[in-house]
């Protein structure tokens, strides 16, 4: 009866069995829950009542030949024969998973993921640096401690939704704004914990370096920036949940593509399958995104995982630093200089291929060592 | 009577009149302290420090490290102030290690911070990376359960040594350590200590350990701190496991022990 005992421990065949029962019983319940909700409706080819909204309130249209159109409909649906099932609250699994061609092909589910990922990559690129500027200058000198430090923690209960109309004032209506309401939803939640982990940073650490001769930068290099980003790596992932939320509430104003504005749309248009499917790939995207940094953080800090510096991982690190580092070439220059977009886009694109490439090489060399080792 | 033998040599440490207070001058916890420790270039020493608990004896080492500055008072380092151009390194009872580095890197994280090229610095770093018997792990990332709480100290050790050869400080070491590895610990100590001569200040409360691995011991009594005897170690120079056998490493445990007790009464 391991399978009841208080935090015991599962097998990894239990484990992926579990997985996979799990799964089939929300689908299934979500199946029952459709079925359940859902109605029969008669099929007829044509209601009488079926006018334009504007003739039916037109006062020039009588109410006796209204009521008699009425009449003439409910006959019509009382000698129906045919019916058909519809789904009005929730849609069937196979009805979503049908969605999808339509998807792709009308409703440019591909163009809208884009738009809102790279959307979600820049407000997330600006919240971090400047988070962890700021912080960096919070946590380690007095001056700025005194000064801000209770501030900041103060910021986390902005009720952050009420200010999309601040945001408008300030940034206009176009990207920019989505851009900053995203990043300033993360900012004010990762500028208090990048000051905690300095905080956190070991004293022993600290005197150590100092015995070994280091000065304050040497220091920063060598304890503060590995001990604080080691750390950080796990709150960016969990912040990863909340960027989400706040780019699909940004990409409701002014609607200009992206999954927030689509399925706003689809929901007001009734098409509750499609509202679905989206969310499934939001879903998705958010769940590929938390295993690319799940990935980052195995391969720039190795020491969280692996018990020995391999062959390979110099490569992996460098490769991934060059596609860090085309981000941030994409992203500020042509915030700073406007005009330079298509150039650093370009020159983004090749650095992250370089970069790719680089790390694909050393992913390669780790194999090898790991087969070699074993 | 000065605690302290005349000799023509320079100091290579002096503690002079320290005062420390952490409540503005209303109470001392050290007073008028005075701690020297003369300069023996090619022979080194191996200076123990006695004391209780609270009794200051970290503090002294923090002083000299530079980690702390003490209320009133001199600090000198081959007769000048401390400064930020060369340092002491320091063991600490903690494991100290830069866990997000192999033991390579950091062992030769002085170098390093030197701007010394990575060839040289890695040359220097195995060749001490040896002698503290960690060959084999210098790929490892220095952390415990990778390592074993020895292991990490004989890192810091290494460390400290390549930083700075001519003194090391050790706050209680191997204090964290079960009792075999401890054992090992001091052996391993002893050897290196004959091989590059360093002048050790050694913090601990284990007399045992004090006798067999001192040349001189000193005990502090505490509220307020002072240096109150001097025990000179006159057993071999080269000490092994025989060491501990001999009559004599008896006698001298038992007399540290009685001064020990008296100083405990002192204050």
């Amino acid at each position: 009866m391991s399978l009841f005992k208080l935090r015991g421990n599962l097998t990894k065949t239990q484990n992926l069995v579990l997985g996979i029962v799990g799964l089939v019983i929300l689908v299934a319940v979500w199946w029952i829950l459709a079925e359940v909700n859902a109605e029969q409706r008669a099929v007829i080819d044509d209601y009488e009542t079926h006018l334009p909204s504007s003739i039916l309130q037109d006062s020039t249209v009588q109410q006796i030949d209204r009521d008699s159109l009425a009449r003439a409909d409910s006959i019509k649906l009382a000698n129906a024969t045919e019916f058909e099932k519809v789904y009005p609250i929730l849609p069937p699994p196979n009805h979503v998973v049908a969605a999808f061609p339509d998807l792709f092909q009308e409703d440019r589910l591909i163009y809208n993921s884009k738009l809102s990922i790279w959307r979600n990559l820049q407000g997330y690129f600006w919240a971090i640096l400047i988070s962890v500027v700021v912080g960096f200058v919070i946590g380690l000198i007095p001056l700025f401690r005194g000064l801000f430090s209770k501030q900041v923690d103060a910021l986390r209960y902005l009720p952050l939704t009420a200010l999309t109309g601040l945001f408008i004032i300030w940034f206009g209506i176009d990207d920019k704004m989505k851009i900053a309401f995203l990043a300033f939803g993360i900012l004010v939640y990762m500028l208090p914990v990048v000051v905690q982990r300095i905080d956190e940073v070991k004293d022993v650490y600290l005197k150590t370096v100092f015995t070994l001769g280091a000065t304050d930068w040497q220091t920063i290099r060598s304890v503060y920036f590995p001990s604080v980003f080691s750390k950080l790596m796990d709150d960016i992932r969990v912040l990863t949940a909340i960027s989400w939320t706040y780019i699909i509430i940004a990409e409701l104003l002014n609607r200009q593509g992206g999954l927030g504005a689509l399925i706003y749309v689809k929901a007001r248009q009734g098409q509750l399958e499609k509202v679905f499917a989206i969310l499934i790939v939001i879903i998705l995207i958010g769940f590929l995104q938390d295993r690319i940094f799940v990935y980052m953080d195995r391969r720039l800090f190795p020491h969280k995982y692996a018990k020995k510096r391999i062959n390979g991982i110099k490569e992996v690190e460098y490769g991934l630093m060059a596609i860090l580092m085309a981000i941030t070439l994409a992203i500020i220059v042509p915030a700073i200089i406007p005009s330079t977009i298509g150039v650093m886009g370009n020159l983004a694109t090749i650095l992250a291929i370089t970069g790719l490439v680089i790390s694909l090489y050393g992913e390669y060399r780790l194999r090898r060592a790991s087969v070699e080792a074993a | 009577m000065s605690l302290f033998p005349d000799t023509e040599n320079p100091n290579i440490i002096e503690l002079k009149q320290i005062d420390q207070s952490y409540d503005g001058g209303e109470s001392f916890i050290i007073q008028g302290l005075d701690f020297m420790v003369e300069d023996k270039p090619a022979q080194g020493q191996f200076v123990v420090i006695l004391g209780m608990s609270g009794s200051g004896k970290s503090t002294l080492l923090r002083y000299i490290a530079g980690l702390q500055k003490p209320t009133a008072g001199e600090v000198l380092i081959h007769g000048k102030p401390i400064d930020d151009t060369k340092r002491v390194g320091m063991v600490f009872q903690q494991y100290s290690s830069l866990p997000w580095m192999t033991v390579l890197e950091n062992v030769s994280l002085a170098l390093k911070f030197q701007g010394i090229e990575e060839k040289e610095r890695k040359e220097k770093a195995m060749e001490m990376i040896e002698m503290v018997g960690l060959l084999g792990h210098e790929d490892k990332f220095a952390q415990y359960p990778t390592l074993s709480g020895g292991q990490l100290q004989r890192v810091a050790i290494a460390r400290s040594l390549l930083a700075n050869p001519e003194v090391l400080l050790m706050d209680e070491p191997f204090g964290a350590l079960d009792i075999n590895t401890r054992l090992q610990m001091q052996d391993m100590l002893a050897k290196i200590w004959l091989k590059f001569h360093p002048t050790v200040i050694f913090v601990t409360h284990d007399i045992a350990e004090a006798v067999y691995l001192g040349d001189d011991i000193y005990i502090l009594k505490s509220q307020p701190s002072r240096i109150v005897e001097h025990i000179h170690v006159d057993l071999p120079f080269h000490r092994t496991k025989e060491t501990k056998r001999d009559p004599h490493f008896v006698e001298l445990v038992h007399m540290v022990e009685d001064k020990m007790i008296d100083v405990a009464k002192l204050g």
